[in-house]
């Protein structure tokens, strides 16, 4: 079982790299792989790779990414297809759709989600999130600058109770597709969500409690609390 | 109608400023924000001195800010600052009022701002420094600026083409800036005083920004910041024009090279990051004209920082109280950094979060995920209490840095905290706290030296 980090040099924003620290922690069996921009990805050519992670990173960063991760987008999609989970956390989860638009720039995304994308650094939406998944709910922050729309072929991963949808009015946050989560969500997502990261691992094929999991709890249940209180904004 | 708000601000904020002095109650932006409520467009229409300076940055903004104020005070006692109001739009509003005649106009020649960077951003155009010096640039919390080339970004698009700028040599972030505009660049040499080098969890320039390619680094002193060059595409730091080269702490001098003339300064505090600020305000104030010699005189008036809360041993320990410069990552981690160089067993308290978000939203954790809380992971650090609202979230992220479950708490209540501590095994307690717990951090303090007292 391999756990890979797509370019960690670009996608490392708002401490979202320890979704994947934190993952190698509830598998400590499994080998960890850092793939830099400009190296082919391990997943492309090795089945070992259970799990792709790729984290928030600058608008540059994007551009950058994208074509790095481009000439591989069938890979990926073959993958996907064959079950491989992922997590694309941030403005990372971007790449996947079919736009990026900034002003009069449209990047092209790799196409494999239904989502457009655009951007506006004048706009800056942040603040906490409650959302709900199968039966517990989700906490988390966002901050971000885009705002993206999903097409009817996309599958929403959380309802919105508070914070911010994908888009304006959008009743959902995140996108799934087959066994990868995108997700506008910071936290990191899996740290502030340990029953998410319990759900994660089953689905896995990991049958046990993420590491440190009862601290994750009390730290998950008091925000929990904080997020439900109708006193308290959450941007 | 519009004049009628701006005397109303202005003469409110004197007064507010007045009756705090008065009351013993000032270095508050108070004033300041009195000012804005009633004339949000204050800040446009209220004078300023004929020489403007003004110093942003992440961590060293205070710092260099505070010996260049004292430096340019001891040349020109009649200074205007924002010292004691703030470094906020705020702090400025204040500061400018109280320098300001009842009809508005600065009755200060000269005047120093020191300014949180997205104030920076936003108050640059208005105030037209003809000096601005940028000390470093850091990824902030969420909710502040998430990355520094954003940040870079963000400066470059609001400073003023005549503005001279004096810039950070070892931050390829800052020395970037503005490429156009007049610039003196500050660098400091590899020291022995240097901490080793720690891999840390954040390095935000690993890759070049003109090729892509991965950067290589000549010397590195802590994150990004040291002499970096491309070998892909040749991009490199560029030569200073001041270049601390040597800290003697025994004589108490500092040597700052520029091209080939020396000049010693009076060594306000041996600690590296200290240096750096000491030499941004050297480099400052050469380049608005001031002779090395002159600034050398005015910097044996200098005092070094005080602590707003003092060590105190209490028997055979020691306690600690060091001040962070915020809930952010870098801040925290070169304290970290610090910590785990000095020798003896130890107990760290951290009362680092946030205190505004608490009352109104809930305060996003994602700052501790960039912090190097790795480098309490040591055999010297026999206990760290994580204190206050995120007591829950610090106390996991210090387990999933290493810290194993005996030695780390999590203490809801700072009144409790004192209580928590296992002095047993310590001969020092650091208290680790953010300006806004400065407070409950005095508190603490008190009690926690009561129970060194009793055990």
């Amino acid at each position: 079982m391999k756990l890979e980090y797509l370019y960690p040099e670009l996608g490392n924003l708002y401490g979202d790299g320890a979704n994947f620290r934190y993952l190698r922690r509830c598998l400590p069996e499994a080998a960890a792989v850092e793939t830099p921009l400009g190296s082919e990805p391990a997943f492309v050519s090795d089945p070992e790779v259970v799990f792709l992670y790729s984290g928030p990173m600058t608008e540059r960063g994007q551009g950058m990414a994208l074509e790095a991760l481009r000439p591989w987008s069938s890979a990926l999609l073959e993958r996907l297809e064959g079950g491989m989970h992922a997590l694309f956390t941030g403005s990372s989860m971007e790449l996947l759709g079919k736009t990026i638009t900034d002003g009069d720039t449209v990047l092209e995304g790799l196409g494999l989600a239904d989502l457009a994308s655009r951007r506006d650094l004048s706009r800056r939406e942040q603040g906490f999130f409650l959302g709900q998944a199968e039966g517990f709910e989700i906490t988390a922050f966002q901050s971000r600058f885009s705002q993206s729309t999903p097409g009817p072929a996309l599958q929403g991963a959380f309802r919105v109770i508070r914070g911010f949808g994908l888009e304006d009015g959008c009743a959902f946050e995140g996108y799934r597709f087959h066994n990868l989560l995108g997700t506008y969500l910071l936290g990191p997502l899996l740290v502030l969500n340990p029953l998410l990261t319990k759900r994660f691992l089953s689905s896995l094929g990991v049958e046990r409690e993420p590491a440190f999991f009862a601290e994750a709890l009390q730290a998950y249940e008091a925000r929990l609390t904080e997020f439900r209180d109708k006193g308290r904004k959450p941007f | 109608m519009e004049k009628l708000s701006f005397y109303l601000a202005l003469w409110g904020a004197k007064a507010a400023g007045t009756a705090l002095r008065w009351f013993r109650r000032d270095g508050s932006g108070a004033p300041g924000r009195l000012a804005l409520s009633l004339c949000p467009e204050f800040l446009s229409s209220v004078g300023r001195p004929e020489t403007l300076v003004c110093v942003t940055g992440s961590c060293g903004r205070s710092g260099a800010g505070r010996i260049a104020r004292e430096l340019l005070e001891n040349l020109d006692p009649d200074t205007l600052s924002n010292d004691r109001a703030g470094d906020g739009k705020a702090g400025v509003a204040a500061a400018l009022a109280s320098a300001a005649s009842l009809s508005g106009k600065c009755r200060k020649k000269l005047g120093i701002l020191v300014l949180e960077e997205s104030c920076a951003a936003a108050l640059l155009p208005l105030l037209k420094p003809e000096h601005l010096l940028i000390t470093d640039l850091f990824r902030g919390s969420m909710e502040g600026m998430p990355h520094p080339e954003y940040i870079a970004g963000e400066l470059e698009k609001c400073i003023p083409p005549e503005t001279a700028l004096v810039l950070n040599a070892d931050d390829p972030f800052v020395f970037s800036v503005a490429p156009l505009n007049r610039r003196t660049l500050y660098a400091v040499d590899a020291l022995p005083q240097d901490l080793p080098l720690w891999d840390h969890l954040v390095q935000d320039l690993r890759l070049c920004p003109v090729c892509g390619e991965p950067v290589s680094y000549e010397h590195r002193r802590f994150h990004h910041l040291g002499r970096v060059s491309c070998p892909a595409c040749g991009w490199h730091s560029p030569d200073p024009d001041t270049q601390l080269i040597s800290a003697d702490e025994e004589a108490g001098r500092m040597t700052v090279m520029e091209t080939e003339v020396w000049q010693e300064y009076r060594l306000l505090s041996p600690e590296v990051p200290k240096l750096c600020d000491s030499l941004a305000a050297v480099t400052l104030l050469r380049s608005m004209g001031y002779a090395p010699a002159e600034i050398a005189r005015a910097m044996e008036s200098c005092t070094p920082e005080e602590a707003p809360l003092p060590e105190e041993e209490v028997g055979e320990r020691r306690l600690i109280p060091v001040l962070l410069i915020g809930p952010t990552a870098a801040a925290c981690s070169r304290r970290f950094d610090a910590l785990r160089n000095q020798p003896g067993k130890k107990a760290v308290v951290l009362l680092a979060d946030g205190v505004q978000a608490e009352k109104t939203g809930s305060e996003d954790v994602s700052w501790l995920y960039d912090t190097d809380h790795e480098l309490l992971d040591r055999p010297e650090v026999v206990q760290v209490l994580a204190v206050g609202a995120r007591s829950l979230d610090v106390r996991l992220r210090l387990l999933l840095a290493g810290l194993t479950p005996e030695k780390v708490k999590a203490v809801r209540k700072a009144g409790d905290a004192a209580g928590e501590l296992a002095l047993a095994d310590c001969g020092q307690v650091y208290l680790l706290y953010t300006p806004e717990r400065t407070e409950q951090a005095r508190q603490l303090r008190a009690a926690i030296a009561e129970r060194m007292r009793r055990s």
